[in-house]
């Protein structure tokens, strides 16, 4: 419908149909050879040389070239409950009421979180990169519940090196990075956290962050820690980051 | 034609073309969208055109049963409420309409073996029922944040007597009127994408009705987007 430069277009309102136009300008002014590689965030599509807007929403920009639509939609967690016994759940109490906590059986170092908006989880869609659950293994796949709509299927030989012969050892309750490359945010949070110990971290577009650190303990500090950035502003983040440093 | 976006509810559509558009005569029947209006689903619309009005809801991507689901793409799914009574024929056949039209526009393949349901509870009809509905089914689509290639509106054109046009005709106008016709089109390249008639009218007719349509449209979809600046300005 319009047709608006991408640069133009940050911070405006913009409906499906639209395209968004890659501006010109600023790849004249990179030699070609390190030319950015556009990325295309949620909400947006290739189109041509260009990007087309598929959601109603703002359009947000992080340097060098990824672009995404903002959209306020809400999307209710209809995940499967049926491996909810073979998954330790537990209450942390929050700033603003209790959240959710699973973490598997398995390995009692790890956590993963779930990070719900006002309605519950994130909307995903196909592509993303993901974080999942095994919930089943029936003859040649797994039952991966990614937090959903529906449990997401994965064949055995899905897994690196796995043959007819040779099955991958999945059991059930264990997590899953369902796609190799992985989102790797490099924000201050994650920069103040990586200061406190260390720990590896994961984080998946359906809205759900798996952390690991070298105790059960050190763990779930970052997990909660994560989730009370959620209502902290930057000065009060690093104070409590300043607090947590000090007493260990 | 003028959209207002600043004070008071903006206007689009009623204009009354003579054959052969020499003589224009546009009055415009007052039009409203509230978006968001709904708590439970996950978008919903409420559109006002004159005293016509239409309140959509759309649930979705959301789970769906084995039987229905499709594994390539999402399924959708449209409910008509009427006013009263329970969905008769009549709304049967718009259902499949509105389906087939917003199935050309929402990008399925994102969410495959999910359903989308569209309902659309109408509250009050003076003519101009179906487009109505097309208008507030567009609204929760964009609402509720479904991927679509584009969007779309449509405009209901009533022809009386000879040499006369009236677009978004109301129910007295739609009633004395020999046809009227419904013409959707998408944004992206301005196409038709559905027609919906009752009546007798000529090739030529129906080309003036397709034409009315287009001034129209862009006139909705300023409209359109004059509504979700609104709303996103809100928040």
């Amino acid at each position: 419908m319009d047709d608006t430069d991408s640069d133009d277009a940050v911070g405006e309102v913009v409906l499906p149909g639209d395209v968004l136009v890659l501006s010109s300008k600023a790849e004249d002014s990179l030699p070609s050879t390190s030319r950015a590689r556009v990325v295309c965030g949620p909400g947006l599509t290739p189109h041509g040389d260009n990007l087309l807007v598929i959601k109603c929403g703002v359009v947000k920009r992080r340097d060098p070239a990824t672009y995404w639509v903002d959209s306020q939609q809400k999307r209710r967690n209809t995940r499967c409950r049926a491996a909810e016994h073979k998954i330790t759940a537990g209450i942390l109490p929050g700033p603003t009421g209790t959240r959710r906590w699973r973490s598997t059986e398995g390995d009692r170092r790890t956590t993963t979180l779930e990070l719900e908006n006002d309605a519950g989880l994130c909307a995903m869609v196909k592509g993303d990169h993901v974080i999942g659950i095994v919930i089943g293994q029936f003859e040649d796949i797994f039952k991966v519940d990614v937090g959903g709509s529906d449990q997401a299927s994965l064949s055995f030989l899905a897994f690196e090196g796995a043959t007819k012969k040779n099955r991958p050892n999945v059991k059930v309750s264990l997590l899953l990075n369902l796609v190799a490359m992985i989102l790797t945010p490099q924000n201050d949070i994650v920069q103040e956290l990586m200061n406190l110990f260390p720990f590896e971290m994961v984080v998946g577009m359906n809205g759900r962050i798996w952390v690991k650190a070298q105790t059960m303990q050190q763990t779930l500090i970052v997990a909660s820690l994560l989730e009370a950035c959620e209502y902290l502003t930057a000065a009060q983040r690093k104070e409590t980051f300043a607090k947590f440093s000090d007493s260990m | 034609m003028e959209v207002s976006s600043e004070s008071g509810p903006p206007t689009h559509g009623r204009c009354i073309v003579k054959r052969r558009m020499e003589a224009v005569e546009r009055s415009l029947r007052m039009s409203g969208c509230e978006l968001g209006l709904l708590s439970r689903p996950d978008g919903s619309a409420n559109f006002l055109q004159g005293a016509t009005s239409v309140l959509a809801g759309v649930y979705g991507p959301a789970e769906i049963k084995v039987s229905k689901e499709m594994h390539d793409k999402a399924t959708v799914e449209v409910m008509v409420r009427p006013k009263v009574g329970l969905p008769a024929i009549q709304e049967k056949s718009q259902e499949q309409l509105i389906r087939e039209t917003c199935e050309s526009v929402i990008n399925g393949t994102l969410h495959p073996r999910t359903s989308i349901t569209i309902v659309l509870q109408i509250i009050n009809d003076d003519g101009s029922l179906l487009s109505c509905c097309l208008n507030a089914a567009c609204m929760a689509l964009i609402d509720a944040g479904i991927p679509m290639r584009g969007l779309f509106c449509a405009v209901t054109c009533a022809l009386p007597v000879e040499d006369l046009l009236i677009v978004d005709p109301n129910l007295k106008e739609q009633k004395e009127s020999r046809a009227v016709l419904t013409i959707a089109m998408e944004s992206m390249e301005k196409k038709v994408l559905t027609v919906s008639s009752r009546g007798t009218y000529s090739a030529e007719e129906f080309q003036q009705c397709v034409g009315a349509a287009w001034v129209s449209a862009s006139d909705i979809f300023q409209f359109y987007k004059d509504s979700v600046k609104r709303k996103f300005s809100k928040s």
